[in-house]
């Protein structure tokens, strides 16, 4: 392209006065872009009109100025609302929902974890307590069956030894079929009876065995024979009363009798 | 220009400033060209207006490499003001109104001369009248080239060159009007100082 004869050419001047098509317009801005002579001759043309223009100046009226700004600020301020009102509302709203939400998510997440927490809680207190319990109940079944191990094997030890005597005691006219059996053991000093059979005593009446010691009768306490009876393996442990040659059971009054009543002899048996 | 850059940068970055700045650097420019265009004071205030509010809203499309700030604002005051006069009303006025007429009543009632712009108005008197008048329908009335033709019934080739050579004679006026003035600053300093 020669660029002297497309600047003498008069369309940088058209340009400028605005005189050509869009497609020319696009042509000479391609042209100068690339050509800083052209650009330069553009610039010199533009500034004759700017100069042109200035020569025409006239101040404008004082209230054009407020006018304009006013103008502007106005279509800011609208420009800002509509820009800013629209869309912003409904995001902070969404945003606040959205925080509402959460929260209250997070709010009932915490109560049903308290309240889980509670619950496991309450169960692990009422199953310690009931395994305490159990412990307990244990332990007294424990001490239970230890004491009366150890009366068994006191009453196992004394039965197995050689020195125990076997009293046989038959039942008297009141009671025939009665029949109780005295371990007596003079080296040890220990005795036991063994009921094996014996009629229940008569309301507000009980039993009371003694030993007869030389002719006299030895009170050897009343026996409690429901405290027996229901627990049958039990013997009945007994006074060891020194130098006893035989023992009877008569049926006395509930308190107890000082001598034995003779004519109720139920039961009676020697060494 | 320093101060040009800053006012396009307040422009971008929609400060309301930035039109009270063009105002006071433009306003004047503005305006003047605006009334020689549309010829009365309340519609030049109205174009002058909507002038800044596009200015405003196309700030993004402004590119300083296409041509300075200046340029483009009186590009778009011109095209408003000429838009304005063309709607229905005036250009049924200018239809009944010839060319010399409409001149010579925009001359008498409405352009006083700004005779502050030191003498700059008497120079583009003395630009040769048979380019001036060229300029002047084009610039200030809008005019395409065929227009022109019509007008002052002269042929197409003859305005395109009246055109070319009235803005280059134009160009040539104003710079050594600027150098002369230049000139008389200085001398006129000078002479103060001593």
């Amino acid at each position: 392209m020669n660029i002297n004869e497309y600047i003498k050419s008069g369309i940088l001047e058209q340009y400028c006065l605005g005189l050509i098509s869009e497609m020319e317009r696009a042509e000479v801005e391609r042209v100068a872009a690339r050509y800083p002579e052209v650009r330069e001759h553009l610039r010199q043309m533009c500034k004759g009109l700017e100069s042109y223009a200035e020569a025409h100046a006239i101040p404008p009226p004082k209230h054009l100025r407020s006018k304009v700004v006013e103008a502007i600020g106005g279509l800011e301020e609208s420009e800002a609302i509509s820009r800013k009102l629209r869309p912003a509302a409904p995001k902070s709203n969404t945003r606040s929902l959205i925080f509402g939400v959460a929260a209250s998510i997070a709010m009932l997440v915490l109560a049903g974890m308290a309240y889980q927490f509670y619950q496991n809680q309450e169960k692990a207190r009422k199953e310690l307590a009931a395994i305490s319990q159990q412990v307990q109940r244990l332990q007294k079944n424990y001490e239970n069956l230890n004491n009366s191990h150890q009366e068994l094997q006191a009453e196992y030890v004394l039965l197995k030894d050689v020195g125990t005597h076997h009293v046989q005691m038959q039942g008297s006219e009141h009671a025939p079929k009665a029949q109780c059996v005295v371990y007596w053991n003079p080296e040890h000093k220990g005795a036991y009876l063994n009921i094996i059979d014996l009629p229940p005593p008569p309301h507000g009446h009980a039993y009371q065995m003694w030993a007869d010691v030389e002719g006299h009768h030895h009170n050897m306490g009343m026996l409690n024979l429901a405290a027996v009876s229901s627990d049958t393996s039990f013997l009945h442990p007994l006074p060891y009363i020194e130098n006893s040659k035989g023992f009877v059971i008569t049926l006395e009054k509930q308190e107890g009798s000082i001598h034995p009543t003779v004519e109720k002899l139920f039961v009676k048996g020697n060494l | 220009m320093n101060s040009e850059q800053n006012i396009m940068d307040l422009l971008k970055r929609k400060d309301k400033q930035a039109i009270a700045l063009l105002y006071d650097r433009f306003g004047p420019s503005l305006y003047g060209v605006v009334l020689r265009i549309v010829g009365s004071k309340p519609l030049a205030e109205d174009v002058i207006q909507d002038t800044f509010i596009k200015v405003w809203k196309k700030s993004a499309q402004y590119n300083p490499d296409k041509g300075s700030l200046f340029t483009w604002l009186l590009n778009i005051a011109r095209n408003t003001a000429i838009d304005k006069i063309r709607s229905s009303h005036y250009k049924h006025q200018k239809q009944f109104q010839p060319f010399e007429h409409s001149l010579s009543e925009s001359t008498t009632h409405s352009l006083t001369i700004n005779t502050d712009q030191i003498g700059l108005r008497k120079v583009v008197n003395g630009l040769d009248e048979k380019y001036r008048v060229v300029i002047d329908l084009v610039y200030f009335k809008g005019y395409t080239q065929k227009e022109v033709e019509e007008e002052l019934q002269i042929p197409i080739g003859t305005v395109k060159t009246r055109v070319k050579i009235g803005l280059r004679e134009l160009r040539k006026v104003f710079s050594c009007t600027f150098i002369l003035i230049s000139l008389g600053f200085f001398l006129t300093k000078m002479i103060t100082l001593y």
